[in-house]
């Protein structure tokens, strides 16, 4: 075994007067950074104020003669500081003030730098840009944004996915197919996230249906879990046998939960056997607690059953949300108060009943507060 | 109903929204006092109570939630309306407002002239 040396006293500090140095010096650039900043947006409002109240005036919709808009369009004192503040008011509002805002920024040529800044080498400015491009909400910029969902910044992929939600309906189903297949990874990298993707297509409405019927029989896990989730927000009634399939035998378990709670949305009250048979022991955890849910959305009397069924279960979770799922209906409700009359009822389906009985005493008196 | 002497207390942390809806109010003839957080939008409520408070959700110090209940359980307030303009618009949030006792809820962006619409007829309904 080698022989420790012993670590001086000189070295010790030495050590100690370099921390106490790299200390002083990263709080020195942050106050120096955060000065910096302040500066900057000193100087911002300084230049922005004279135009704040055309700013204001075409915002709210005061603007009926055009010449705050006229002004604003002319200005060459604010630069870049006035189309960020049209690009943040144009956040806030919406209706006639947006079109107009969008208006200023077209003929300040805001946009044609933005268009043009979509082939930045810097990530930030490219999705600064796609950001611009989706707040004006102008369906004649979607293949620009669509072009944006191959970036090779994952950010910027983020951010167009968000953009097309932006345009809505009028972005077309070829952008919902798009941001389904943006979804997968690639080149190792990640795809859009399962939250964003499932926003977008939700606001594209009616025109994701033939995306999303295509996407619940996609080879990517990911995929279909999207589809399946988009199919049960916009109550695409058409997938319903397709999400009754994958909810029983679908591979991947989140695809099974997402088809499971989206069939609950989707299926007719006679399929809701299909629904029950997943609160069997055998399935996994994850898939028994969303039938409970989308029992809860199906509703009548084999779905009532089928609940109280696994009030007693051991995975308590289940119990609970067997319970929730029960207080969303009259029928359910009238189960629950029955069972708490029962006597015969075992202790742990006993507890799951009082325990949403007494929620629901306590929402009732929130009420009556209000 | 003339909105001339209504009064209207607006509180939001953002600059932008506030002088908007302030702005809008204002040329629509209500009398309109803001204020950049809940704390300050609570005691100018209390002090004088208006006919109606146009509240952000997200604010530092009172949430608009927590100024809607101290409101709605204060018997002196009764009378004043409350509308929610925030960026929160999942169901949840809209539930969460409405059983605190919001009388309208407004998501962001929003649109002024809709905020003006729905101001009147809230005021004229409650006469």
């Amino acid at each position: 075994m080698r022989d420790e040396q012993p670590i001086g006293q000189g070295f010790l500090d030495e050590v100690l007067v370099a921390v106490i140095v790299i200390c002083v010096v990263l709080a020195g650039v942050v106050v120096i950074s955060r000065v910096g900043i302040a500066r900057r947006a000193e100087r911002s409002r300084q230049r922005l104020a004279p135009l704040r109240a055309d700013l204001l005036a075409v915002g709210a919709g005061e603007d009926e003669s055009g010449d705050a808009r006229r002004r604003l369009v002319r200005d060459r004192t604010a630069g870049h500081d006035l189309d960020r503040a049209v690009v943040n008011l144009l956040t806030k509002v919406r209706g006639r003030p947006a079109e107009d805002l969008v208006e200023v920024l077209r003929e300040r040529h805001g946009v044609a730098s933005a268009l043009n800044a979509l082939g930045a080498a810097s990530s930030v400015r490219r999705a600064r840009a796609t950001r611009i491009l989706g707040l004006l909400r102008d369906a004649s910029h979607t293949n620009d944004l669509l072009r944006m969902l191959d970036d090779r910044s994952g950010e910027v992929r983020i951010v167009a996915a968000r953009a097309i939600g932006a345009l809505g309906p009028a972005a077309g189903p070829s952008a919902a197919g798009a941001v389904l297949r943006a979804v997968r990874s690639r080149r190792s990298a990640p795809g859009v996230p399962a939250t964003v993707a499932l926003s977008t297509l939700t606001q594209l409405g009616v025109e994701a249906e033939a995306a999303v019927v295509s996407g619940l029989e996609d080879d990517d896990p990911g995929v279909r879990n999207v589809a399946a989730g988009v199919a049960g927000h916009n109550l695409f009634l058409a997938t319903g046998p397709r999400l009754a399939q994958m909810a029983a035998s679908d591979p991947d378990h989140t695809v099974r939960v997402s088809a499971t709670e989206a069939f609950g949305a989707v299926g007719r009250p006679s399929d809701v056997h299909v629904i029950v048979g997943l609160l069997a022991p055998s399935e996994p955890a994850v898939v028994r607690r969303a039938a409970a849910r989308a029992l809860g959305e199906l509703g009548g009397e084999v779905a009532v059953a089928g609940l109280v069924s696994v009030l007693g279960d051991d995975d308590r979770f289940l119990a609970t949300s067997a319970a929730t799922a029960l207080a969303e209906t009259e029928a359910g409700r009238r189960a629950l108060r029955d069972l708490a009359a029962d006597e015969a009822v075992a202790p742990e389906a006993r507890s799951a009943v009082t325990g949403m009985l007494q929620m629901l005493d306590l929402r009732a008196s929130d009420r009556g507060v209000v | 109903m003339s909105p001339t002497a209504v009064q209207v207390v607006v509180a939001d942390d953002d600059d932008d929204i506030r002088d908007l809806v302030e702005l809008k109010l204002t040329q629509s003839g209500y009398e309109v006092r803001a204020t950049t957080n809940g704390v300050e939008a609570l005691e100018d409520i209390r002090r004088d109570p208006p006919q109606l408070a146009v509240l952000d959700v997200m604010m530092p110090g009172l949430s608009g939630i927590d100024v809607l209940r101290e409101i709605r359980s204060d018997e002196s307030l009764k009378n004043v309306r409350v509308v929610l303009l925030t960026a929160r618009s999942r169901d949840t949030d809209v539930d969460m407002g409405f059983s605190t006792g919001a009388d309208d809820y407004l998501i962001k962006p929003f649109s002024p002239r809709e905020l003006v619409h729905r101001v009147a007829a809230l005021l004229a309904r409650s006469q």
